[in-house]
């Protein structure tokens, strides 16, 4: 057991490519957790997923023994956190259970939206930050600037940062001697009552969730029973212990410390991330602050593409709820894409990864509707409804206010791109607040957005408009009142419920034009001619045609070819099989998407 | 008496047109001999099998099908390409002999050359009349001479119009001549004036065919590249009406899809024992077959073909034999029937499976019909008979997909 004042919790605060997960992997290495022959690369990333992706979607932690330049021994917790704007209340969670946080920053790239961000939230936690300017081998690295960019944000000294490249190996030594020596030791009360604060949790088939906790005070032991604060379940504690990386079973974990406690518990839902747990015998009288119940933002239609598979997706869905808390569906019926659920996602990130879940690992194929957000919606009669899909919007005149969900962003960029930034900005009703030079290249920008905007190609537009430069991060703002309208989408005459929208006036006519124009492009001619109308309530705002397809045709066909020709049939044939049928209208997976795909700016 | 049609392979070119994608070869002129030796081989191996008790042509595969009557005829004969023009007509004569020894040629038997109209002499078209070809196919494709030299072709359209010439006056009696409409850059205007004079000369069938671009072709590499435009279906279906037009003033009579004869005894007999899903067999590398219960091929690349042959192995894609099943010989009837303006005879599909179409596809007929594809008929015999029509011809596809298995 280790003295607590010889114990070290921190995590790692970097942008996506920034060399985090190679740090950690360093770190791991030099203080012989793990060997370097079991070294696979980037071991703290363990879902497939985040490799590809190169980001972490779920924090993990992992306990390393170091002994310093002192002579001592010191327990050292690094609690990965999620890079991810998306997460930004894992990211808080798993702030709280530290004491410090090491930022690193690229040497070529400078700090970005997304670590500054994070950083931000390490102050208001009153982490005691390491600053790390990383990669400092690349041709391209220019650690002073850097450096200057770096004291200028966080107000550190020179002689405080540390140049490193964690791929050399460069630098190392130096971090965790800064560990030791700059992050204080956590301050728990032993005799205190149970206090664990959940940063992450698991779900074990075999020892059901397993949460991960930093003991804030008190000590958990193997034989206790446990109560969540917040849901206020109680569980017999199956098991608990550390990461090494790999969980290893300990009779206890003790003040300050970081662990595992395997509860038995059926979904992760009944342990959420920021609650309190504490003993059932013995509970504490106050939870530890900042839990808050996961909140969708983002809401999709998510349709198998063969409807057949439905059954699988409410199974798939359930299986994936048991390790996402965050993620809320519920079923949904559409006339054009048939019986589906409609879910709800922290964000963008969020929901392209739930749907790449369920594509990869339950083999299954998917149509997702273009994301929406969550409308409050005042009646006539006074009541308040909640509206995440466009096609439940009330018609004019039974509602006398619409609220919709505006966001605090900061983005990050060069400042050559300041006039594309504001362009791209106001044209999606941003408002604009304040603009501040880290450097003197570089500009941060605060705007007030309506998330409406932001999840509709928002992103891809600033990073092409930048060409890649410009970083962005997001936080929840307020609910205010626009005037919004929603636009029906009618195909050959009918009304295809799944490409119905939410948008502001203003904007109505030009959206309207813009995306029957893409759907004329991405409906294939069909037998008869079809017509393609944007309309708002009765009033149609744009038309398209999409003449008659006149030719379909295999002109030779001989002795060689009729294996081949019938092969290409049955390719054809798959090819319908695999679009939506609406009013007799043949009609592909993008034509659903197409509102993100729009290719000019909407103004 | 078993009749045969029989597709002999010639993989050889002098140059690759730019929208081929045949198994064909350039500059291999120094194996014509070797190459013709090794087909008559798979000819000598495949007929003495027929003829033998051991029935089993397509080894280690066992035959699917009864045995045939070790008597054969030849009923058609079809000589493609490639260029079979290419080859020395002594090579030609040999492998017919090699025929002959093990079935019987009729005088009537249909013996077809496919020929590039750049490779013909009257030399050359009196040898191939004398050892008994009855049927020349000309590669004309267009008479615009821009356009010939974007596809890559040998000749010019006087060239092509000398050869036919010239096989009228060695006594060719049934000549057909190859069109492609939908060519980059081919206009309706440019269409019409290559229909008029295919149709001034007077041949006793014409063959014409909608562009298909294949990707691994050069012209597919130049669409794709932007530096020729793409063909436009609206386009290539006014040219196709046109053809139907044009074709029926000057007396031609449309009998498949992409074909039209003089009068009903010119349509080409080999093609329509494809159409009506009878048995064939090919030889030569990449040929196909459809015969003793299978649709298989030979494989493809002409010197490994040769090598095994010559190695005394066998050159049939044993594997990739696909057995036809009653349910893909059900959708081959359909569809390659419904291709021909004869159309369906609906009392075969009952008297072959068993069932009639409307209980072996529910709907799908009068779907059709009322989508104006198909159309019912009765033939002078009162049979009821399925058919394409105009339009359906030109969406056969959207027919056909309806009709797989």
């Amino acid at each position: 057991m280790t003295e607590q004042k010889k114990i070290r919790n921190f995590c790692i605060i970097a942008h996506i490519d920034h060399g985090k997960s190679t740090l950690a992997d360093r770190l791991l290495e030099v203080t012989g957790t793990v060997s370097k022959r079991d070294m696979t690369a980037q071991l703290l990333d363990s879902m497939d997923l985040e490799r590809e992706k190169g980001i972490t979607i779920k924090a993990r932690a992992v306990q390393m023994h170091y002994t310093a330049q002192d002579g001592q021994e010191y327990e050292l917790n690094l609690i990965d956190t999620p890079g991810h704007v998306d997460f930004t209340y894992e990211v808080s969670r798993s702030l709280s259970a530290c004491e410090g946080a090491i930022l690193v920053v690229d040497a070529a790239q400078g700090i970005e939206a997304q670590t500054l961000a994070n950083l931000y939230l390490a102050l208001e936690h009153d982490l005691t930050i390491i600053p790390v300017i990383n990669k400092i081998d690349l041709p391209s690295a220019q650690p002073e600037l850097v450096a200057e960019e770096v004291m200028k944000v966080i107000g550190a000294k020179r002689d405080e940062i540390i140049l490193a490249s964690a791929k050399m190996g460069v630098g190392i030594p130096e971090i965790l001697e800064a560990i030791v020596l700059h992050i204080p030791p956590p301050s728990g009360a032993t005799d205190s009552p149970l206090r664990a604060l959940i940063f992450d949790s698991h779900y074990d088939a075999y020892k059901g969730v397993i949460a991960y906790v930093r003991v804030m005070d008190g000590v958990i032991r193997s034989s206790d029973v446990i109560k969540m604060m917040a849901t206020e379940k109680t569980a017999d504690v199956l098991d608990v212990g550390v990461f090494r990386p790999a969980m290893t079973t300990q009779p206890l974990i003790d003040t300050g410390e970081v662990g595992y406690i395997a509860t038995g518990l059926k979904v992760v839902a009944d342990c959420q991330v920021g609650d309190t747990i504490t003993l059932a015998s013995q509970p504490a009288t106050e939870a530890l602050s900042g839990y808050r119940p996961a909140k969708p933002m983002v809401f999709a239609g998510l349709y198998p593409i063969n409807t057949e598979e439905y059954t699988l997706l409410r199974d798939a869905l359930e299986k994936l709820k048991l390790n996402d808390a965050s993620l809320v569906y519920q079923p949904e019926t559409s006339i054009a894409l048939g019986f589906g659920f409609r879910c709800g996602f922290l964000g963008l990130l969020h929901m392209e990864i739930v749907k790449e879940r369920l594509e990869r690992e339950y083999n299954l194929e998917l149509l997702a509707t273009a994301p929406s957000v969550e409308y409050h919606v005042m009646k006539n009669n006074g009541d308040i409804i909640l509206v995440d899909n466009p096609c439940d919007m009330p018609s004019s005149g039974e509602f006398t206010e619409i609220d919709e969900p505006w966001m605090n962003i900061n983005i990050i960029s060069p400042s050559r791109y300041i006039g594309a930034i504001m362009d791209l900005v106001t044209s999606r009703r941003g408002e604009y607040k304040k603009m501040d030079y880290l450097d003197e290249q570089r500009v941060l920008l605060v705007y007030e957005f309506p998330l409406g905007e932001l999840i509709v190609d928002f992103y891809d537009q600033l990073k092409s408009r930048t060409q890649g430069y410009a970083s962005l991060d997001y936080t929840f703002s307020a609910y205010k009142a626009a005037d919004l309208v929603k636009l029906d989408v009618l195909v050959n005459g009918q009304a295809v419920d799944a490409l119905s929208l939410i948008t502001h006036r203003d904007k109505a006519f030009y959206l309207g034009r813009a995306l029957v124009q893409k759907l004329r492009t991405l409906i294939p001619r069909q037998m008869f001619e079809v017509p393609i109308q944007a309309a708002i309530g009765s009033k149609v705002v744009a038309r398209e045609t999409i003449s008659a397809m006149r030719k379909n045709v295999l002109a030779k066909c001989y002795g060689g070819d009729i294996t081949r020709k019938r092969k290409l049939l049955e390719k054809q044939k798959e090819g319908k099989a695999r679009m939506k049928i609406v009013g007799n209208v043949e009609i592909p997976q993008e034509a659903f998407m197409a509102v993100l795909s729009l290719e000019d700016e909407r103004k | 008496m078993s009749r045969l049609s029989l597709y002999l392979h010639i993989p050889f070119c002098k140059t690759r047109c730019s929208y081929c994608d045949f198994n064909t070869y350039t500059n291999l002129d120094q194996l014509y001999g070797r190459y013709t030796n090794a087909l008559c081989t798979e000819i000598e191996r495949t007929l003495s099998a027929l003829t033998s008790e051991n029935y089993q042509p397509l080894k280690p595969l066992p035959a699917r099908s009864d045995s045939i009557n070790p008597r054969l005829s030849v009923a058609t004969l079809f000589f493609g390409g490639g260029t079979p023009s290419l080859l020395p007509p002594v090579l030609l004569e040999k492998v017919m002999q090699t025929i002959a020894r093990y079935a019987l040629f009729a005088p009537k038997t249909e013996i077809t050359v496919e020929a590039n109209p750049g490779t013909l002499s009257l030399e050359k078209l009196r040898l191939l009349r004398d050892m008994g070809i009855n049927r020349l196919s000309f590669g004309v494709q267009t008479f615009d001479d821009d356009l010939l030299r974007t596809l890559g072709r040998l000749h010019n359209g006087a060239g092509a119009i000398e050869a036919y010439n010239l096989a009228r006056r060695v006594g060719f009696d049934n000549l057909n001549l190859d069109f492609i409409y939908g060519l980059p850059n081919q206009s309706l205007a440019a269409w019409r004036i290559s229909l008029e004079r295919a149709v001034s000369l007077r041949p006793e069938h014409l063959s014409l065919y909608a562009l298909t671009v294949e990707e691994q072709t050069a012209m597919g590499r130049a669409l794709a590249r932007g530096s020729l435009p793409s063909p436009n279906d609206d386009l290539m279906a006014d040219m196709y009406l046109l053809a139907l037009e044009l074709l029926d003033k000057a007396g031609y009579v449309q009998y498949e899809i992409s074909n039209w004869a003089l009068s009903e005894k010119f349509a080409c007999r080999h093609n329509l024992v494809y159409w009506r899903n009878e048995p064939y067999i090919g030889f030569g590398p990449g040929a196909h077959s459809s015969f003793a219960g299978y649709r298989y091929a030979v494989l493809k690349d002409p010197q490994q073909y040769i090598r095994r042959l010559e190695e005394g192995k066998s050159v049939i894609e044993v594997e990739e034999a696909e057995p036809i099943t009653p349910e893909l010989k059900l959708t081959d009837t359909v569809i390659l029937a419904l291709r021909l303006n004869e159309g369906l005879e609906l009392a075969r599909i009952e008297r072959e499976f068993g069932l009639s179409l409307e209980q072996l596809f529910p709907g799908v007929v009068e779907n059709l019909v009322r989508l104006g594809l198909l159309e019912e008929f009765r033939d002078e015999a009162h049979e009821s008979r399925l058919r394409l029509t105009v339009r359906g011809r030109l969406l056969s596809n959207e027919v056909f997909i309806r009709f797989l298995p």
